[in-house]
């Protein structure tokens, strides 16, 4: 019995070493230059949006015709937990679309793969900085997101609010006028279950104050101006003009059906949501963050698999990516965003997205959300302090104390 | 105490009639038996009694008082199942107490912990572990008060479910087949418990059967039901010497009334199809009717005697006395077998050398034991005085 | 019980088949019976497989990697750190009030399920016109995947549109933030869970009310008991064996539930519902962290193997008074 079941076991043993031998020589190289690779993206997803660019991206068939893509669709609440465990596990797309904090870890782990060669010739701006790591260009740009308030004009019209608002009490003064007209009056990201949407647009409110996460050496999440932050969104909370409860699928989609009047959202977002023919170009307005400094902006990240078994196509295709014939295809569809090179806003697009010129106007100004010195940390940050955030606008907790509860919590754990 | 009467009662399970027409006046302390065979509506009439099953027409009325409507515990009534229906988790005490601690209850003990309380102290109370431990001595019980059913033997159990049944007085007894899960040795022991219970109590008693034994031995009033009707009404001795009609005849005994097609002519009795004499000087009018004679009141004919002639053709030996069937008539001799002779007649008399098989015989009857009964309705003629001819049965 | 054929066997019984052996033993019985065990033990042998290579081996993988820092992003690569991780888990808030959420959320679903499971199923017991529809109305949560029940119940939870809050509005009551805040919502994933899960005890419960004889009922109806005496002291204890095992399976799997709190809440808020099994989830794969994750999977290991014991135990007691009386 016993030796039956150690036999068992060893059999195990030796059949788990088989299988993570296996995934482990998944990294041969394959024949450069051509094959099938694999593009991970939660934007193929997104509605509207999400076809248009794959149809961009696949433009890249034309000038490549030995290599085709193929589309790996993950929505974005379980993208990077489902990317971290397939790339973890020696597996995962060839090349794909990541958030930056995420970049971060994955660098580290050595699990990206260097594009030096396959970018040599583009003209990339500075956003691909903080992307060459140890002086190697690990990833690029896909898009630079800022953040905007937005406004649906009809829901605004309704309410008698005629132009958006630029202060935290003007906001909550339009939102209420909403309330009385029966709609909602404005919504954002709010809740622990979406951490990885809330922890991607949360920091406008706090660098909006002129806060940050770090100094470089320290961490800096109890500074008077990241409370100030948190106090302006508590504010806002209690106020009553949030839909609570409400994801940001659901407000999204409130907001296109003339329900929600404004949203904090980013250049992304504002380009899904006059995609799907509900909401007009015209009837989206932006503005500024109704706060006294720029906010946050956020970057996706195109980067290469280690471990992809077709590094040489994937690595053609951020060249093309990258190229200029390239970022003129991707520009209709990253719409405002600012991408790996400056590629201008097409005219076209400009004339029929007037909301659009606000994003490019903000990213010139605004900071990376990352925690500066601590990018590879930015999960464990965001999650501490977001905990306390929700404890804020549920259990009445003071900001002051929650950013110092948060800061000394990460200061104990990130020792 | 009550002095049953039912009137006109009926039953039915959706469109079926389970009982039709029941119509009885039973006297206070008797011993009722409700005889008949296995679906005949027996159970479901006692569980009418009970209020266990609701009456679909008619009136069941106690001392004058029409009982329809009320609960089973109004009545004043214990009920013993078949199962005995012991509660299998309580002890032999608790499942003889559980009556009593029910008629102590009040609604207001069913609030949280008072319920568990207030059980065990009526348990206390005297007037009821007295009560239990009187009816335990009473019934040989005493000694596995604190025993679960499951460890008891099937008598002991039913002792436990009699015992339940006698520890509230009531006045009125229903015992539905409690002997059937028995063997035969115990039966016959608990037979004799139940009647001497009867006679103790002094309580009128409903006991359904479809043994005729057991209703032979115990009833002091017999209903025989077939079919959900009523086919006669009388004591043991009535319901054996003058069945009403051949339902009767032939349910009860063992073997039952022999009952031989036979034609009457000038009081001039024949078997129908042997032709031979069967009785002369009959009171009857000329017309079809079946002969009935009890098998103890057929005997062989002595020798010189006249009698019909038979064959015998099947034979038992039931110790000091033997049951032999016998064919009327003789066989035909060149074909060597009986060729459509009449039906089979059990006699139950003296072993005799001839009674052997293929012996062949006559026989004789006890005419005062003669019974006769119309071939087209099956009743007896005349219909015996004193019984009341039952609605239902006449067609 | 299994182990009553163990333990609980009367001696006389257990020994009867050894005696039975002994004449018999000779040189042919002896290779006889050897083969006879060899071929017992290859029939079990896959399911000793199946256990080994999907449960022992990666259960040892899974302590050995809480004595790591294993990341997930490189799941092998852990250095020990020894019980550092245990003395972290151990040390902080997060670990305790995930314990809480847990002993809370089985609490309640526990006493949930069975309370309405068995009262649903003496409902559906009784005879009544449209007894069949009802039953299979009452089961049919049962029957509904976990995720449409969890996305059905977010929606009607929402704070603003939701059906609960719409309903309480036209009572004139305020908007009650079922998922958001933190004094509601465990009671909410609670409630969503006892609705999915109840029909289980129900058709259990129901399979063991049939059991009990027509002829009980009617005993206690002649004795005077009302329907909850009845209920009390007759149904009861028939169903308390049943309930015991089902109150254990109830235990265990809501220690182990994961899909609804994670679609309704995702432990939040204010991780009131940050249950063993999500926490170690979310340490897993949001924070990324195996090491940590698979310690508080180690600690939960031994929550769930204590709970089992405490009930075995109480069984057992409960079968030897049983058997006692």
């Amino acid at each position: 019995m016993i030796s039956r079941s150690l036999r068992g076991a060893s059999l195990a043993v030796i059949t788990t070493g088989a299988l993570v031998l296996t995934a482990c020589s998944g990294g041969g190289d394959g024949e450069a230059g051509s094959g099938a690779i694999t593009f991970g993206n939660w934007q193929w997803l997104e509605t509207g949006r999400g076809d248009a660019m794959w149809e961009a991206v696949t433009e890249f068939e034309d000038s490549e015709p030995e290599i085709q893509l193929e589309k790996s669709e993950t929505p974005f609440a379980q993208y990077a937990d489902k990317l971290n465990t397939e790339i973890g596990a020696g597996a995962g797309p060839d090349v794909f679309v990541v958030l930056d904090r995420q970049f971060a870890t994955l660098a580290e782990a050595g699990l990206l793969e260097p594009l030096d060669d396959a970018v040599a010739d583009a003209d990339l701006n500075a956003t691909n900085d903080n992307l060459n790591i140890d002086g190697r260009q690990l990833g690029v740009t896909w898009e630079q997101v800022s953040y905007a308030l937005l406004g649906n004009r009809t829901v605004l019209e309704q309410a008698g609010v005629d132009q958006l608002p630029t202060t935290v009490e003007d906001l909550i003064a339009a939102g209420e006028q909403a309330g009385e007209a029966g709609l909602d009056g404005f919504a954002v990201r709010h809740q622990m279950n979406e951490y990885n949407g809330w922890a991607y647009d949360f920091p406008s409110w706090t660098y909006g104050y002129g806060g940050s996460w770090s100094d470089g050496e320290r961490l800096t999440i109890d500074s008077e101006e990241n409370i100030a932050g948190v106090t302006a969104y508590k504010d806002v909370f209690d106020s009553g003009i949030v839909p609570v409860g409400d994801d940001a699928s659901t407000f999204r989609s409130k907001f296109k059906q003339d329900q929600l009047a404004m949203i904090i959202d980013n250049s992304g977002t504002a380009l899904s949501l006059v995609s799907d023919g509900q909401l007009s170009s015209e009837d989206l307005i932006s503005a500024p963050l109704p706060f006294p400094e720029p906010g946050a902006h956020q970057k996706l990240v195109l980067a290469v698999n280690a471990n992809g078994e077709n590094k040489e196509a994937a690595k053609e295709f951020v060249s093309w990516a990258v190229s200029e014939e390239g970022q003129t295809t991707l520009r209709p569809s990253l719409g405002a965003s600012v991408l790996a090179t400056d590629v201008p806003l097409d005219e076209e697009f400009s004339e029929a997205n007037p909301w659009a010129e606000t994003f490019v106007e903000l990213g010139r100004t605004n900071l990376s959300g990352l925690p500066d010195g601590f990018e590879t940390e930015a999960d464990p940050i965001m999650r501490g302090v977001l905990e306390q955030v929700e404890r804020v606008i549920t259990e009445d907790l003071e900001p002051a104390e929650a950013m110092r509860e948060a800061q000394e919590a990460l200061e104990q754990d990130l020792s | 105490m009550p002095r049953m009467v039912f009137d006109q009662v009926t039953k039915s399970f959706g469109g079926d009639p389970v009982i039709a027409d029941f119509s009885a006046e039973i006297e206070d302390r008797e011993f009722l038996v409700l005889l008949g065979p296995s679906g005949c509506g027996k159970s479901t009439m006692l569980r009418m009694i009970a209020g266990l099953a609701d009456v679909t027409g008619g009136a069941i009325s106690f001392d004058g008082e029409v009982v329809n409507d009320l609960e089973p515990k109004e009545r004043e009534i214990a009920f013993v199942f078949q199962s005995y229906a012991l509660y299998p988790h309580m002890t032999v005490a608790q499942n003889i107490a559980f009556p009593l601690l029910m008629n102590a209850f009040r609604p207001w003990y069913h609030l949280p912990v008072v319920s568990a309380v207030m059980k065990r102290a009526i348990a206390r109370r005297p007037e009821v572990a007295e009560r239990v431990a009187e009816v335990a001595r009473t019934l040989e019980l005493t000694d596995y008060l604190d025993r679960r059913p499951k460890s008891l033997s099937g008598g002991q159990r039913q002792r436990v479910a009699l015992a339940r049944s006698l520890v509230r007085d009531p006045s009125l007894y229903l015992l539905d087949e409690p002997l059937s899960n028995l063997d035969a040795k115990l039966r016959t022991q608990m037979r004799s418990e139940i009647s001497g219970l009867h006679r103790r109590v002094r309580k009128s008693f409903v006991y359904v059967t479809h043994d005729q034994v057991e209703a032979m031995t115990m009833a002091t009033r017999i209903i025989v039901l077939d079919a959900g009707r009523i086919q006669q009404i009388g004591t043991p001795e009535e319901i054996y010497g003058e069945p009403a009609n051949t339902f009767v005849a032939k349910f009860i005994g063992s073997p039952g009334m022999n009952l031989i097609p036979a034609t009457a002519a000038d009081g001039r009795v024949t078997d129908a199809r042997s032709g031979q004499v069967l009785d002369r000087g009959a009171d009857l009018a000329d017309g079809d009717y079946l002969f009935g004679i009890r098998p103890e009141a057929a005997r062989l004919a002595a020798d010189g005697e006249a009698g019909p002639a038979a064959t015998v053709t099947t034979v038992e030996h039931l110790g000091g006395e033997v049951v032999a069937g016998c064919e009327l008539g003789e066989p035909d001799a060149e074909a060597g077998l009986t060729v459509d002779l009449g039906g089979t007649v059990f006699i139950r008399t003296a072993p005799h050398p001839s009674l052997t098989g293929r012996g062949r015989v006559r026989l004789a009857f006890d005419r005062g034991a003669v019974r006769y009964f119309r071939a087209d309705t099956g009743q007896r003629v005349p219909a015996t005085r004193g019984t009341p001819q039952p609605q239902g049965s006449i067609r | 019980m299994s182990y009553r054929t163990v333990d609980g066997a009367p001696p006389g019984r257990a020994s009867a088949p050894r005696e039975a052996h002994r004449p018999a033993r000779g040189r042919g019985t002896r290779s006889r019976r050897r083969a006879g065990r060899l071929l017992g033990y290859a029939f079990i042998a896959p399911a000793v497989l199946y256990l080994v290579v999907f449960l022992v081996v990666p259960l040892l993988q899974g302590i050995a990697m809480s004595f790591t820092d294993a990341k997930l992003i490189n799941p092998t690569g852990g250095d020990p750190v020894g019980v550092d991780n245990y003395a972290s888990t151990l040390t902080a808030d997060r670990f305790w009030n995930s314990l809480l959420a847990t002993v809370l959320y089985t609490t309640a679903t526990v006493a949930g399920t069975v309370v309405l499971g068995t009262a649903a199923a003496v409902l559906v017991n009784r005879a009544f016109r449209g007894r069949a529809l009802l039953r299979s109305l009452l089961a049919f949560p049962y029957a509904m995947p976990t995720v449409a029940v969890a996305l059905v119940f977010a929606w009607m939870y929402n704070q603003s549109n939701g059906a609960f809050n719409r309903g309480l509005g036209i009572l004139g009551i305020g908007e009650t933030g079922w998922l958001t805040d933190p004094d509601w919502g465990m009671a909410s994933v609670v409630a969503a869970t006892v609705w999915k899960v109840f029909p289980f005890v129900m058709l259990v419960v129901l399979a063991a009310l049939q059991s009990v004889s027509a002829e009980l009922y009617e005993a206690a109806r002649i004795d005077g008991a009302d329907a909850l005496n009845t209920f009390r002291s007759i149904v009861l204890p028939h169903l308390a064996p049943t309930l015991r095992i089902v109150a254990l399976l109830m235990t265990i799997w809501s220690i182990r539930r994961f899909e609804i709190i994670f679609l309704l809440t995702g432990g939040g808020p204010v991780e009131t519902t940050n249950t063993l099994v999500i926490n170690v989830y979310r340490t897993a794969f949001s924070d990324q962290n195996l090491g940590v994750a698979a310690t508080v999977g180690a600690l939960g290991l031994v929550v769930s193997l204590a709970v089992t014991c405490v009930f075995l135990l109480v069984e057992r007691r409960e079968t030897k008074r049983e058997e006692a009386l």
